[in-house]
């Protein structure tokens, strides 16, 4: 386990990455792109339907930051961001098995966790995935030091595509690393499981315990269908 | 018999989003500046110190400390003999649209639809306006939220069959709710439970309103009640979740529970979340048109009076 260190100047390449463990807190130099939700949706149509040549950027070896900013107008001076920090990944988690494949992002920065079906991708793809602290919009905006561009502007200024200079962009900890590690499904399984049950043990809350009445499965989930097609075949 | 006017109301939660965006509650800030101080975790431990840093930067560059400012929220509290003259709604729209503007806050409002963006917070029914008729105090309360999305949505409600046991239910359900979020509701956590009410809303809105509670982490005056607080209080805390889910010994900054009278065969629970950059300003207008800017007492600088 690490907790080294480490600068990273874009673009980044797999020998960068590859020593790089969980925990080692990371800081990046260079080129990033915020990419948010309509962004990824366009880029994962724009690959389906085999048009890349129509993306107006590249983002290979480069950091995407999963990031929605507010960014203000300087007068006649283009723009300026004001506040820029992470924002949840596990929406995107649908999208990125082919933006990996097909762009060849250096990194991932957001927060939160990915899908662990995503690891072997990630790994596959030599692109490491890094959590920036939620919340600290205003540190990560202060690290920005150059708008250089906007892309699919009509998205409106949280979803369009930004493409920032940074310095010493950072701490961002290394979550999914290179050899496969997710911190998400070792803290879940080595803390926060075990020290849910030594919780629920220590309260006298019986194992396995279903008190809910309702909603018993979620409206609108695959759940809710599973249940539904169980019932018809009982 | 006191009248307040909306157009005072729309100067002050002009100025209360303003700041609420930028700098937070004392006590939300010395409870992040402790948990820093005693996070044995060295990854949690820089994650605390990045957020200490985060709340200077924010303060000396005078910007929003999140980007995400959410969905303004407004709660008033009217207490017995209080009316508000003019239209509260328009005068509350035009203090979120020049807040939006000046701070600035993130243009967030959008049709559920068509994806339409409003660009200025303000429609199809949103900012929220929650009023509270509220006959224990004698002061109009005002309480301006910039509160973001991601701790909003991790929040739950359901509705227990009613023969459960009442005090493993709650546990249960709110342990639960923490373990699910695990730090992505942008943990340490102000967590706000209710129990009771009729219909999940009202419990989920009670829940909620508990998150702004003051002083941080005070306890109910029902002493059980009180007692369900400390213990959910320290249960969370021994999960060891820490800033964002990286793991620390600060999970929880304060827990809040709220009870409701309820239907016998319904008793809802509701778990919300607030992320640790608690984003409220709160203000008290009194019968002689004195303003109290309680969260935030440098705004009184700004405005001592009004009508």
């Amino acid at each position: 386990m690490g907790n080294k260190e480490i600068h990273l100047k874009t673009p980044i390449d797999a020998c960068q990455l590859k020593n790089l463990r969980l925990d080692d807190i990371i800081y990046v130099d260079g080129t990033i792109f915020t990419i948010r939700d309509w962004s990824h949706q366009r880029l994962a149509q724009l690959l389906e339907e085999k048009k890349k040549d129509e993306i107006p950027f590249d983002l290979q070896g480069m950091g995407v930051f999963h990031c929605g900013p507010i960014m203000a107008e300087k007068e006649g001076r283009g723009w300026k961001v004001v506040s820029a920090g992470p924002t949840s990944s596990s929406r995107f988690s649908p999208f990125i098995p082919k933006i990996l494949r097909d762009l060849h992002p250096g990194v991932l920065i957001g927060k939160g966790h990915l899908d662990e079906s995503i690891v072997k991708d990630l790994v596959g793809e030599n692109c490491v995935f890094l959590q920036a602290v939620g919340g600290c919009a205003a540190l990560y905006a202060s690290q920005i030091k150059k708008v250089r561009n906007c892309y699919w502007p009509e998205f409106g200024m949280v979803d369009a595509v930004w493409e920032f200079e940074v310095e010493n962009f950072g701490p961002l900890s290394v979550e999914i690393d290179l050899q496969g590690n997710s911190s998400y499904r070792l803290f879940r399984s080595k803390e926060l499981l075990p020290n849910l049950d030594k919780v629920y043990e220590e309260a006298g809350l019986p194992k396995n315990a279903d008190y809910i009445w309702w909603p018993k499965v979620l409206p609108g989930s695959k759940e809710a269908f599973d249940h539904a097609t169980k019932i018809e075949e009982e | 018999m006191k009248v307040v006017q909306s157009d005072f109301l729309e100067k002050i939660s002009y100025l209360m989003l303003c700041h609420a965006s930028r700098v937070l509650p004392p006590a939300v800030e010395q409870a992040i500046r402790k948990a820093a101080r005693e996070e044995p975790n060295p990854k949690g431990k820089a994650y605390f110190q990045a957020m200490v840093q985060n709340m200077e930067i924010s303060r000396k560059r005078g910007v929003p400390l999140c980007q995400d400012t959410g969905v303004p929220m407004f709660y008033i509290d009217l207490p017995p003999g209080f009316f508000i003259e003019g239209d509260l709604r328009a005068a509350l729209e035009e203090a979120t649209r020049k807040a939006t503007k000046d701070t600035p806050l993130r243009q967030q409002v959008t049709h559920p639809l068509t994806n339409v963006n409003s660009g200025d917070n303000v429609g199809w029914g949103v900012p929220p306006i929650f009023l509270d008729y509220n006959n224990r105090i004698d002061y109009l309360e005002l309480l301006a939220v910039t509160r973001g999305g991601g701790a909003e949505i991790k929040g739950s409600a359901v509705v227990p069959i009613p023969g459960a046991p009442k005090e493993n239910t709650i546990m249960k359900t709110v342990l639960d709710a923490v373990a699910l979020a695990g730090g992505e509701n942008c943990s340490p956590n102000i967590v706000g439970v209710a129990v009771g009410g009729f219909g999940v809303d009202f419990t989920e809105n009670l829940a909620r309103k508990s998150l702004y509670r003051e002083p941080l982490n005070s306890r109910h005056e029902n002493p059980q009640v009180a007692a369900m607080e400390e213990k959910l209080f320290q249960a969370i805390n021994r999960l060891g979740i820490g800033p964002l889910g990286v793991g620390g010994k600060t999970t929880c900054l304060g827990l809040h529970m709220e009870i409701a009278g309820c239907h016998s065969a319904v008793f809802p629970i509701a778990v919300a979340f607030y992320c640790w950059s608690a984003r409220y300003s709160r203000a008290r207008i009194f019968q002689d048109g004195r303003v109290e800017f309680v969260t935030h007492p440098e705004l009184n600088k700004e405005i001592t009076h009004g009508k």
